[in-house]
């Protein structure tokens, strides 16, 4: 009992040493995400250009309409990112299930084109929140699509496949390409720049609106969380397990699938496709608390928002003033990560 | 009065194949049935069908008087829990953690669900793993860990339902020691008004420790009584298509199967 109580004593600390830990890092990388840049700023102009002081020069646009959208862009799609990566884990009952690996990117991406190229031949304006909510519904539904077929596809009465899951991956996202792929073909000069444009995505796009949208669907994931806690926990254990436990089982497997589907979606609209933050940071919060997904998956969320925020600020002033890709940057940190844990896997399989 | 459990006449069947056919039984509060039965002869599917896994071709199951799939699956976890044969949880859980997600179906507060934990655990003797992460454990732990957990969701009757629990070959795994420590648990609890059916393959285990056997073949009841009617030579011997002896235990006095 005495060595129960320790080990319970322990983790719990864990959670609220990890939790404050995750907070300041995110203060501390919001702060940095709007200091470097190509142009350096002090921090008190900062601080003045955020209350909406007047500044000389550019500064205050700088801050007001570059950098501050920017960075609340960055955090919001990492946090829905890691999120969805902790869920589909979760869901797939694998750690090693990533919305890119197994697809949903993909999927998402030839939803969006798709609503680009229709959006374009109704003569619909595509600009504003209104043509990125479009982009954001074809994502959305693309990605539905995708992660429901995945699922079926790879999961049986005893458990995620995961060779099929990922293999699963590499035949959508060879068909995604393949679609986007006609799509250019048949694109003419206007479509196909929109869609070029887009498909590198990235975080420059960044905006108010889309800051808005992501941080809607941020909004939604974060409260969602709490009903869905204790129910992915139980299915962990299985899923006739789950049901034993009496967890409404296909229910909780539809409103999952429709909530990664539309984090993804959202990610891949306002930002194109950024791998890897959905397999790295749920793990690494796993490593440090445990499974339990009432505490995982808020505190993937933050860890999400700081990673992405620190894989762009990277990105921005590594070779500034030209800008990598942050996908780019993600992936640079996520592959390697990838391949360690694929030489681990017999640990937990 | 109605029965804890009782099923009439139930038939599965899965693409056109009969796997059980019309299987009668009841259960009573604080009785141990062992269903025994070679291999393929839908040991598993009944108890599936009654656990709301597979659902039935024909006839029924009733659970505290109501059929089984008028419960709700909040409501029926209060007061049913169920043991499956394959337990594939790879995520590192301690061992506390996994027992007290038997608990979910409760909200019966912190105090109340660590207490009863603690005592599932002391019962099947894994209370000193309290704090080893689940993968790490060896087959016979996991499977003494997941019975503890599967106990934890009924241990006290917090529902007014009668509570019902479901086995699946719990002691595959284990050593001659924690078999006996097991068989020894399930009947204490069985003995505090709860009704067991279980799924075993050691017959003389199940005669030591049930009150009722259910002999399945083909699907089919081929026989269904105390141990003493159930498990006699010639019985035994068809029912595997071996020869058998069955002597009594010179102490306890039940039946224990010998092969050659």
């Amino acid at each position: 009992m005495a060595a129960l109580a320790h080990q319970i004593d322990r983790r719990l600390s864990r959670r609220r040493q990890s939790l404050w830990l995750l907070s300041l890092a995110l203060l501390v990388s919001f702060v940095l995400a709007l200091l470097l840049g190509s142009v350096s700023l002090a921090s008190l102009d900062v601080a003045r250009a955020l209350l909406g002081l007047e500044l000389p020069g550019y500064t205050a646009q700088i801050i007001q309409s570059i950098r501050l959208p920017r960075a609340l862009l960055a955090a919001g799609v990492g946090a829905i990112l890691a999120i969805c990566g902790a869920i589909l884990q979760g869901l797939f009952r694998n750690p090693l299930a990533d919305p890119s690996l197994i697809g949903v990117t993909a999927g998402a991406s030839v939803g969006a084109s798709l609503m680009i190229v229709l959006g374009a031949s109704l003569g619909g304006a595509l600009g504003g929140l209104a043509g990125m909510s479009l982009v954001s519904i074809g994502a959305f539904l693309g990605g539905l699509l995708t992660v429901w077929l995945v699922y079926r596809v790879a999961t049986g009465i005893n458990g995620t496949s995961v060779a099929t899951m990922l293999l699963m991956g590499i035949a959508v996202s060879a068909l995604s390409a393949s679609m986007t792929g006609l799509m250019d073909y048949f694109a003419d000069n206007e479509m196909l720049r929109r869609m070029s444009l887009w498909r590198m995505g990235g975080l420059d796009g960044a905006n108010y609106p889309r800051a808005l949208l992501a941080g809607a669907v941020l909004a939604l994931l974060l409260f969602t969380i709490p009903a869905f806690g204790r129910a992915l926990n139980t299915l962990l254990l299985g899923e006739s397990q789950a049901r034993h436990l009496g967890i409404d089982v296909e229910r909780l497997k539809t409103r999952l699938i429709v909530l990664v589907a539309a984090g993804v979606g959202m990610a891949v609209a306002v930002s194109g496709s950024i791998a890897f933050v959905g397999l790295v940071v749920p793990h690494m919060v796993r490593l440090w608390v445990g499974p339990d997904h009432r505490i995982l998956l808020p505190l993937s969320a933050l860890g999400g928002a700081v990673l992405l925020l620190l894989a762009d600020t990277f990105a921005r002033t590594a070779l500034a003033p030209a800008e990598l890709p942050v996908g780019l940057v993600t992936a640079l940190l996520g592959a390697p990560f990838f391949i360690s844990l694929l030489r681990r896997r017999r640990d937990f399989e | 009065m109605t029965r804890l459990l009782d099923v009439e006449n139930l038939s599965v069947r899965i693409d056109r194949a009969e796997l059980v056919n019309g299987v009668s039984f009841a259960v009573e509060p604080g009785e141990v049935l062992a269903i025994i039965g070679p291999n393929g002869a839908g040991k598993t599917t009944v108890l599936r069908a009654i656990s709301g896994d597979l659902s039935p071709s024909a006839g029924q199951a009733r659970f505290n008087g109501r059929p089984l799939p008028d419960w709700s699956p909040a409501e029926r976890a209060l007061a049913l829990a169920v043991l499956t044969q394959s337990n594939p949880l790879t995520f590192a859980f301690t061992v506390a953690e996994v027992v007290g997600l038997g608990r979910t179906p409760h909200s019966t507060g912190v105090v109340i669900d660590d207490q009863v934990c603690h005592d599932a655990m002391e019962a099947l003797d894994v209370a000193h793993l309290a704090g080893r992460f689940y993968p790490s454990l060896s087959g016979g732990e996991k499977q003494r860990v997941q019975l503890a957990r599967v106990m934890a969701q009924i241990w006290r009757p917090d529902s007014t339902a009668d509570r019902l629990l479901l086995l699946d070959e719990p002691v595959t795994s284990l050593d001659l020691g924690h078999q006996r420590q097991l068989m020894q648990a399930v009947r204490t609890f069985a003995d505090s008004g709860v009704g067991v059916v279980m799924v075993v393959h050691d017959i003389s285990l199940a005669a030591a420790y049930s009150d009722h056997l259910l002999a399945l073949n083909k699907g089919q009841r081929v026989a269904y009584g105390p141990p003493e009617q159930v498990v006699t030579q010639s019985l035994i011997g068809e029912l595997f298509g071996t020869e058998v002896e069955v002597i009594r235990h010179p102490r306890t006095g039940k039946p224990v199967v010998l092969a050659d």
